[in-house]
């Protein structure tokens, strides 16, 4: 009985460090393939889908936390006097952590479950099969061009997610707090630094990074079948989610010292 | 052209093949036929370096590629074509750009000749004028057909069939049986068919191997496994219920 | 209208762009055109002040801080940027401030009135210090640490025997002592009466008297200068800064009586020789428990010699019999060559008259308190040859003082001390 935990306890764990080795090599071979030249037109078409494509829902979400971030900031600073501060605090929470982190949950529920699910169903179809055959390298042909997307468009769409971030909290603050408009921006331009918008870039960066190399890992080692595929989307999503709000938290550390 | 030497492979301690030593010639078709699960296909991915033997030597054109890293082994991979059981055609793209995928990968051919190569290939399989369609709008057999001329577009010397003919009525395998005997005859390709269709294998193959339980008991011209004694291989081609069947069936015959 | 994969992801990214350069040029407060003129300031620390802070002349903003930079000897340079248009006048104090609640850094301008001309682009100026008495206490607080470890030790002294036993001795003799200097005022009146060979001694003593109405002169009008206006703030603030001075000495003189006090051979001379302190107290209560208003209080000071690098260590017990009267009896200068002190007075804590023997000598002190925490003592003493020796105590906690002390001020041999005292 105990012994069976120890062995199940035991298979996790090989099982996770098996994983994360192959994340390693994969991670290790997709930077191998960058010093050639990338399909331009590959990175250009992933761009568009996975992340044009991803802006509308980005927005969405943080306009409306911005909005609420500002609902809950102003209502106490104002009982301390401190209104003059409620700008800069949500400029700064944007663009350090809400912004990047909220985006790269929203692109690794849609643009990470939809690498996955179409490289896992190109997996199990045979497809990567078939261009490893064609004498295409999978990686070259999938992986990079998705990689290169992820990390150039997630921190575009951070800065989308900025602006409408501080807009929403612009809207909230002015409209509903009653912080007068010059007071509120005034504030953003007093307590932001330049450093907080390249922080939050360089963590999006690593976001991108992330979901796509997630997405693809999850997506090459798909199971049989279409329950396979559903089984890895869904553990492609739960998995970049966690990495990054684990790696968020040592980005802040590093970055934000 | 190509030689398998004492290959085993085992997945997770279940041993697929045990000492498989076998010689394709140049220009040779050879059909291997066994059971469901005997190791057929994973002999034929073996041979194309999708997976790596766990013991033993696959040459390929005098090279051995179990060793060969990816980069080395699509080297070796671009004088060979595959045709997958369920087709593999690239889903997001139409038939046409599937066909000209090799093309438009490995050679420098302009897009005109890519086309003009595209539209006789698909002519050959007679899907001609279907360049814009998408996979999903075709039906098995027009599918293993597009799949045979995405293979030959770019002349592989190799052609490797794993199961051309399964899941497809009589006519349609006739049809993709006259087409590998026609890649064979215009594009003189050597040619490894997988399969347990019996009257293909009979008709397209210059020798057969016989594989069961992970190992060849049988390699033989046409002629020689219809006459094998072996009462594996006739249980296998007549369709018997027992290896015993047969060996009664003979005695009864004398 | 189909809009293709290109002019998507362009259109896209070129907006990005576009958002990302306003940004930046909104929060980097980076201007086109006319840039403004440098200046350039030199603090000896800084406070946090960084890159980007901003610089306000009399509350207004004028500019921004550019650079920070460490310079190997004066300190910190500040470099800043007024706006164009901006005119300093000469002489303005640049002092480094802090913003609200969330505590941003700016350098502050403080005009100055009488200046006719304006800085200059890249002037240099140098940044004045903000001092007060938190940074003193801040200071005196690490002091205190390590008093109390002194205190520690220095109880182990006074709980001896020993000491028990000497300082019965000095109370009883105390009577003594003042018999013996009552015949030697009467022997003084008798021999000025007889007009004998003693002139020296007269003119010694006129001159004695003439230093302690002097000295009391002086320290009237500073009270009257406390109790005035504030006219004489300057000078308590010099005093301040003195002290203060003297607290950073005091600072390393704490460390070096650490050694003092452990060494044995130290130890054992503070133990012989402090013959007072807590038994004084216990047996002086004991002698005195017939009068009713007794209170004495013992008191222990360590000091530094700045003249010659000596440590000194006094001792004393206040008696006060009475609301207006006391007795102090100490010793001064233990273990090097000990001076015993008797004196008896009258007065309160704002103005206080001694008499009796110090420093071994016959002699007289006025003791007077300037402002809360600080008081000043002077005393003329040896008839002899006449010395002046003028005191000062800083409270920097209810039991203790930091001590400023001069001996001899009216001679060549002028002694610097500085120390800390305790009282018990």
């Amino acid at each position: 009985m105990l012994l069976a935990i120890v062995e199940s306890i035991g298979r996790q764990v090989i099982l996770w460090m098996e994983n994360s080795g192959r994340i390693i090599i994969l991670v290790g071979n997709t930077l191998f393939h960058l010093r050639e030249k990338p399909r331009m037109n590959h990175v250009l078409h992933q761009m568009a889908h996975l992340g044009v494509d991803s802006l509308p829902i980005v927005l969405l979400t943080i306009l409306f936390t911005g909005m609420v971030i500002t609902l809950q900031t102003a209502t106490e600073f104002i009982k301390y006097g401190a209104q003059s501060s409620v700008g800069g605090v949500v400029a700064i929470a944007m663009a350090r952590e809400l912004a990047p982190v909220l985006t790269g949950v929203v692109v690794a529920g849609r643009v990470g479950a939809a690498i996955t699910a179409e490289i896992g169903s190109m997996k199990v179809t045979e497809q990567i099969d078939a261009l490893r055959v064609m004498a295409i390298n999978p990686i070259k042909y999938l992986v990079v061009p998705r990689l290169l997307a992820c990390v150039i468009m997630v921190p575009i769409l951070v800065i989308f997610a900025d602006v409408i971030g501080t807009v929403g909290g612009y809207l909230v603050a002015t409209l509903y707090a009653g912080i007068s408009s010059f007071t509120y921006i005034h504030s953003i331009t007093l307590f932001t630094v330049v450093n907080d918008i390249i922080g939050g870039l360089v963590k999006a960066m690593f976001f991108g990074g992330i979901i796509a190399i997630i997405g693809c890992y999850k997506g090459l080692t798909t199971g049989e079948g279409a329950e396979g595929v559903g089984r890895a989307t869904t553990a492609s999503v739960v998995s970049s989610i966690i990495l990054i709000f684990i790696s968020n938290y040592f980005l802040s550390l590093v970055l934000y010292r | 052209m190509i030689k398998l030497e004492n290959i085993s492979m085992s997945f997770h301690g279940k041993h697929i093949l045990q000492g498989i030593d076998l010689e394709v010639k140049k220009g040779e078709t050879l059909v291997v036929i066994g059971p469901s699960g005997s190791g057929k296909s994973t002999l034929l991915r073996l041979m194309v370096g999708l997976l790596k033997p766990t013991q033993g030597e696959v040459w390929i054109k005098g090279q051995e590629i179990s060793h060969l890293s990816e980069d080395n082994l699509n080297k070796v991979r671009i004088g060979m074509g595959m045709v997958f059981q369920y087709s593999a055609l690239f889903d997001s793209m139409t038939v046409g750009d599937n066909v000209a995928f090799g093309l438009r990968e490995h050679t420098a051919m302009t897009e005109a000749e890519i086309q003009k190569i595209v539209a006789r290939n698909l002519r050959m399989v007679g899907l001609a004028g279907q360049q814009d369609v998408m996979p999903n709008e075709l039906s098995g057999g027009m599918k293993k057909r597009v799949s045979l001329a995405r293979a030959i577009a770019i002349r592989p010397e190799i052609m490797l069939y794993d199961e051309p003919t399964a899941g497809l009525d009589p006519i349609m395998s006739g049809t993709i049986d006259r087409l590998i005997m026609n890649a064979k005859r215009v594009l003189c390709v050597t040619s490894v068919v997988v399969t347990h269709h019996m009257s293909s294998a009979f008709k397209i193959a210059d020798r057969v191997a016989m594989i069961h339980g992970g190992r060849i008991i049988e390699v033989g011209t046409v002629e020689q496994i219809r006459q094998s004694e072996n009462p594996v291989v006739q249980q296998f081609i007549l369709g018997l219920k027992s290896p015993s069947a047969y060996v009664r069936r003979r005695s009864e015959m004398r | 209208m189909n809009i293709s994969t290109e002019a998507k992801v362009g259109s896209m990214s070129l907006i990005a762009c576009m958002l990302l350069i306003y940004i930046m040029i909104h929060l980097s407060g980076f201007t086109f055109g006319d840039k403004g003129y440098p200046v350039q300031a030199v603090f000896r620390q800084v406070n946090g002040l960084k890159e980007g802070n901003i610089v306000r002349y009399a509350g207004v903003d004028v500019g921004r801080i550019i650079e920070v930079r460490v310079l190997p000897q004066e300190g910190v340079q500040v470099t800043m940027v007024m706006d164009p248009g901006v005119k300093i006048p000469e002489g303005s104090k640049f002092l480094i401030g802090a913003d609200g609640l969330m505590g941003e850094k700016y350098i502050n301008i403080i005009p100055t009135d009488n200046s006719s001309s304006y800085l200059l682009p890249n002037a240099k100026v140098k940044g004045e210090e903000i001092q007060g008495l938190d940074e003193l206490i801040a200071s005196s607080d690490r002091v205190l640490a390590e008093v109390h470890d002194l205190v520690k030790s220095l109880n182990e002294i006074v709980g001896d025997d020993k000491v028990k036993a000497a300082m019965k001795n000095t109370i009883l003799n105390a009577q003594e002592i003042t018999d013996n200097m009552n015949i030697m005022m009467g022997n003084l009146a008798r021999m000025t009466q007889e007009n004998g060979d003693i002139n020296v001694t007269v003119k010694n003593l006129s001159a004695m008297s003439r230093s302690l109405r002097e000295a009391s002169a002086r320290a009237e009008v500073m009270m009257q200068a406390v109790d005035n206006d504030g006219k004489t703030a300057r000078d308590l603030q010099e005093t301040l800064v003195n002290i203060k001075n003297t607290s950073i000495r005091v600072e390393k003189m704490a460390a070096a009586l650490e050694g003092v006090v452990t060494d044995p051979e130290t130890a054992q001379n503070i133990k012989d020789t402090l013959k007072n302190a807590r038994m004084a107290s216990e047996r002086a209560n004991k002698m005195l428990t017939k009068v009713s208003s007794i209170d004495t209080k013992v008191g222990f000071e360590t000091l530094y010699n700045q003249d010659t690098g000596k440590y000194s260590s006094n001792a004393d017990l206040k008696i006060n019999t009475s609301p207006t009267d006391f007795a102090i009896i100490g010793v001064s200068h233990i273990g090097d060559g000990s001076k015993g002190n008797f004196q008896v007075g009258k007065g309160n804590e704002e103005f206080a008259g001694r008499a009796g023997v110090i420093e071994s000598k016959v002699g007289v002190g006025v003791d007077t308190k300037i402002g809360k925490q600080m008081s000043l003592s002077l005393d003329v003493y040896d008839p002899q040859d006449v010395r002046v020796k003028l005191r000062s105590l800083y409270q920097v906690a209810p039991d203790t003082f930091i001590v400023g002390q001069s001996d001899g001020i009216n001679k060549q041999d002028e002694q610097t001390y500085f120390g800390v005292r305790r009282n018990f």
